[in-house]
């Protein structure tokens, strides 16, 4: 031995260290005294003649056996702390059990790395996960609340009636607010607004807005946006006065003052700003870029200021405070119904105004004629179960951790108890470690929500930003999360752990229920149930999402290319001259004209009176198409009975009617060529049926296929579609690119493929299966990994009967499929009780399909092997690691 | 025999025992044992220290930190009244055991 190296200070100090880290129930004295022991049997040996690192070692050895030594502390410490009971101590007692919980849990997590840091990061992720849907719900949920007054603050709906269908809808005729303001007292400010477009020039910037809002000057009364620059009560009074977002000024202004300012609007009129808004809260349904007076709209379109059906404003009004709403819904139908235009009463008597509380418009209103946007409840429910399901996924597997590794504790409790530590201490005990466990996967997971914020963000289609939201809200989220986790996590270990009885636990033995694991099961087979339930319905939303792409529509989408110039006031004037242009482009096989694309909102309705097969006048009211004589042709649909409109169009056919197969049923004809010939009654002007065309599918697959007329007029043309090869796509939109610019030079060129705004439809519904992917993705990787740890912290419990199993001669693969065998079994009675949980869900959204799949076995066949086949083949690898371990070794270190 | 049974047993009568004739430390103690055995007993310091404190705590002993001259500071301990009274105990339950074994032990003889 080198004596020159001895240093008798560090050698104490390391063994202070070594101490420390494995007496945490010895306190300063006592280390202190037992140090000072350590001296004296030093010096001791020293003095017999043995080396500096020899008496040392003696030295060490004296003092035993640091497990044994620590149990007799513990105990010592337990007895201390119930013998001690008065006030003065009691805190000083409880800041000294928190240190020492802590170094429990330390001590705890450091014999069992593996498993606390794969227990760690299946929490993290679970509570990422949450987080972030939490994020979403909350942000989804708290729209609108920044306006003082919020809460007397509603829209006025309207809700009227089109022959039977009641028209529910969120816009307002332009005279009804003045009347209303004037007649009705509770209402104590204000403002129509309504949204369009304009181009706006200054210098050599220019650009175009599609969010411009008209209001009236009461807006500032009513809402609350600041004005970073101008003044609320005069900015909206000029009606030559615009206002600006911020944004809006920066792309216009750079960094000059805009205030003052003039605008050049549509190449015509003159404006100048009034003022620039401060950010707009993000939170808001009303998005816009340009505020405007609606005086400047009166200049343009007078009449729909004073026509009763001109359905082109949003009235928002606050309430005087303490008046109620369902009061002043019926003061304000009363008043409209005595004050407005006596046609529009007589005409439709039912005619009824609504309130709608502004908090509630963005989430709550399913009306037609919205002004801004709008959430999705169904989808923030769908989110919110998910959410739910794998944060139990890995609050079950955490449990289920904690639980294993506390039966190696055991012994430690059993001591506590003999010694008279109470149920409640230890509880305590059990607690603050999940508590201390939970908090650190809190703090992982916050940073990893800043990872999966972009999915989320793809998935919601919602953007959203942890800068924009509020710490308080995430400090609070959390917060909540990781109480109600620790609370749950460090409840079941707690409850079992203070109830084990001492005395057998002293003697080795562990209670039968601890030891058979009935828990660990429940949690296995619960996690990989969930597991199964979302690969299943990834399956399956996959599968109908497919089906939809791939679904006989009636007509043929693949190939088609449309273009829409509805807004177009140039191309609308002169569709046929645009038709044939692009129809002599190399490449087009064939190019038509219609007002509407499939997919788009719902088709105008015509009521039509028929001549019944019975003679007598049916009336019904048909969904209109307005097609050219190439459409049927274009989109390859043919025709079962009768004629197309005559390529030369006579005054003969803009009176044709061409219907559908489900039309002429509806009409009570049994057979296509019956129809033909009909005459039909129709504002402004009647005719006949002239053919037949089989059934289409001209809306979502959600509805069912539904009557469809068809006529031709030409001024009401706003979509070209032209047919080509595939092949072909890329060159011939730039040809008909070329052909838009040379007869429109000023709106932009837009193409889309027929197959895209079919799908366009199902957006929400794609979502659906992406969310499904993702959620099912972390459900199977929590669960694994949680089963990971599970079997490797057993294995280590069984490697003495695995090494014996291998003395006696068992092969490596026999073991390894004889320790699998429970993991698969557990996992396969998952995917059983999965099946129905799947189902039920998953044949209700189906249903809302006029087209749909069935759930084959298939898929559930499929779910299943993936389960536990994974499940299966985690266990296997594993175990086969243990089993080809040297028996000898296992057997010698055990 | 199991050692540490016994050493349980008696440990604590053995520390009185020790503390009634004058105030000692741990280290002290051991070593007093050792000697007095031929080294037949040698208790580990973490058999001796929890055994120490518990007598503290049932009030048998008290402990007082003591520092020589150029010296580190020892924790030592010494027998309170209540100790006096529980070293009787001891004294009269371990004589009956040894008068026991004189008995028991003597060679027999044919009577």
């Amino acid at each position: 031995m080198d004596s020159h190296s001895f240093d008798l200070e560090r050698s104490v100090a390391s063994w202070r260290q070594f101490i420390l880290s494995r007496q945490p129930h010895m306190d300063a004295d006592q280390r202190e005294e037992l140090e000072q022991h350590l001296r004296d049997a030093w010096a001791d040996y020293r003095a017999q003649g043995l080396s500096d690192w020899d008496a040392f070692s003696a030295a060490r050895k004296s003092i035993g056996h640091p497990e044994r030594m620590e149990a007799a502390y513990q105990e010592n410490y337990w007895r201390s702390v119930s013998e001690r009971g008065s006030l003065a101590t009691e805190f000083q007692e409880r800041l000294r059990l928190i240190r020492n919980q802590l170094t429990l849990a330390i001590r705890a997590a450091r014999k069992r790395p593996l498993q606390t840091v794969v227990n760690g990061a299946g929490l993290s992720v679970g509570l990422a996960c949450c987080l972030l849907i939490s994020l979403f719900v909350w942000h989804q949920s708290t729209f609108d609340r920044f306006h003082e007054n919020g809460d007397r603050i509603f829209r006025i709906a309207t809700d009227y009636r089109i022959d039977s269908d009641v028209i529910r809808t969120a816009e307002t005729v332009g005279p009804l607010l003045p009347v209303l303001l004037e007649s009705i007292p509770e209402i104590e400010q204000g403002v129509r607004m309504s949204m369009g477009s304009i181009e706006v020039k200054r210098d050599l910037v220019e650009l175009q807005s599609n969010r411009v809002l008209f209001a009236d000057s009461g807006f500032f009364d009513v809402f609350t946006y600041p004005l970073a620059r101008g003044d609320e009560r005069t900015a909206l009074q000029d009606p030559l006065g615009v206002i600006l977002t911020t944004p809006m000024a920066e792309r216009l202004f750079g960094s000059d003052d805009p205030l003052g300012q003039t605008l050049m609007v549509d190449d015509a009129i003159e404006v100048h700003v009034t003022g620039v808004l401060a950010p707009l809260p993000d939170r808001s349904h009303m998005q816009f870029e340009i505020l405007a007076s609606t005086e400047a709209l009166r200049m343009m379109e007078e009449w729909i200021f004073s026509n009763w059906w001109s359905f082109y404003f949003h009235s928002y009004v606050r309430l005087q405070p303490g008046a109620d709403a369902s009061l002043v819904e019926g003061a304000m139908t009363r008043t409209v119904r005595e004050r407005a235009e006596p046609e529009l009463i007589r005409r439709d008597p039912g005619y009824a105004l609504a309130l709608e509380p502004l908090t509630d418009i963005y989430l709550r209103s399913d009306r037609t004629g919205q002004l801004g946007l709008t959430g999705s409840p169904s989808m923030l429910r769908l989110f919110s179960i998910v959410g739910l399901l794998i944060l139990l996924i890995a609050v079950a597997n955490f449990v289920n951790l904690a639980t294993a590794l506390s039966l190696g504790r055991a012994r430690e409790i059993g001591i506590r108890k003999v010694v008279g530590g109470d149920r409640r201490q230890l509880s305590r005990q059990f607690m603050g470690e999940s508590f201390l466990m939970v908090g650190l996967s809190a703090v992982i997971a916050l940073a990893m929500s800043r990872l999966f914020l972009p999915v989320i963000n793809a998935l919601t289609g919602v953007p959203l930003s942890l800068d924009s939201v509020d710490g308080r809200v995430v400090a609070l989220i959390l917060g909540v999360l990781v109480i109600g986790t620790s609370l749950l996590a460090g409840w079941y270990p707690a409850r079992l752990m203070s109830r084990i009885p001492a005395a057998p636990v002293l003697s080795g033995q562990l209670p039968g229920h601890l030891s058979r694991g009935q828990f660990r099961r429940i949690s296995v087979v619960l996690q990989f149930a969930i597991s199964f339930v979302l690969i299943a319905a990834t399956m399956i939303v996959g599968k109908q999402l497919s089906l939809l792409a791939t679904a006989d529509q009636g007509f043929t989408s693949e190939g088609l290319l449309s273009m829409d110039f509805s807004n177009d006031d140039k191309l609308g004037a002169q569709p046929i001259t645009f038709r044939d242009r692009v129809a002599g482009l190399s490449g087009v096989e064939a190019a038509s004209l219609s007002s509407a694309l499939p997919g788009d909102a719902p088709l105008g309705e015509w009521n039509m009176d028929f001549q019944s097969p019975a003679g007598d006048i049916v009336r019904v009211s048909f969904p209109h198409l307005l097609i050219d004589e190439q459409f049927l042709e274009t989109w390859q649909i043919p025709l079962v009975a009768g004629r197309n409109f005559r390529d030369d169009i006579g005054a003969d056919d803009t009176r044709a009617l061409i219907l559908n197969e489900s039309a002429v049923r509806q009409l009570g004809f049994d057979n296509p060529d019956d129809v033909l010939g009909i005459h039909y009654e129709a504002y402004p002007d009647g005719g006949e049926v002239i053919g037949v065309a089989r059934d289409f599918h001209f809306t979502s697959m959600r509805s069912p296929i539904g009557a469809i007329a068809m006529r031709y007029m030409a001024n009401r043309f706003g979509h070209l579609t032209v047919r080509t090869q595939m092949a072909g796509i890329q060159p011939l939109t730039e040809k008909m690119e070329s052909v838009w610019y040379e007869m429109n030079h000023e709106k932009a060129f837009n193409v889309r493929l027929v197959d895209d705004v079919l799908m366009a439809q199902y957006g929400q519904d794609q979502r659906f299966g992406a969310l499904f992917r993702w959620a099912s993705a972390s459900a199977i990787l929590i669960a694994l990994m949680g089963l990971f740890a599970q079997i490797t912290l057993s294995l280590r419990m069984r490697s003495r009967e695995i090494g014996v199993r291998r003395v006696m001669g068992a092969s490596q693969s026999s073991l390894a499929f004889l320790l699998s065998r429970e993991v698969v079994s557990l996992t396969a009675l998952a995917c059983v009780i999965g099946i129905p949980l799947t189902w039920i869900p998953m044949t209700a959204w189906l249903s809302g399909f006029t087209i749909h799949i069935t759930p084959s076995p298939t898929e559930f066949i499929l779910a299943s092997l993936l389960t536990v086949g994974v499940a299966f083949s985690t266990i296997f690898g594993l175990t086969l690691r243990a089993s080809r371990l040297n028996p000898v070794d296992v057997l010698r270190t055990e | 025999m199991d050692n540490r049974t016994l050493n349980a047993a008696m440990i604590e009568a053995i520390v009185l025992s020790i503390l009634s004739r004058h105030p000692s430390y741990g280290y002290e103690i051991i070593k007093q044992v050792g000697e007095m055995t031929d080294g037949a007993i040698e208790w580990a310091a973490g058999s001796l220290y929890p055994v120490l404190h518990r007598m503290e705590l049932n009030g048998h002993v008290e402990s007082f930190w003591q520092q020589p001259e150029g010296e580190r500071r020892r924790k030592y301990y010494r027998i309170t009244a209540d100790g006096e009274a529980a070293l009787e105990s001891e004294k009269s339950q371990w004589s009956t055991v040894q008068q026991l074994f004189t008995q028991l032990w003597r060679p027999s003889t044919a009577s």
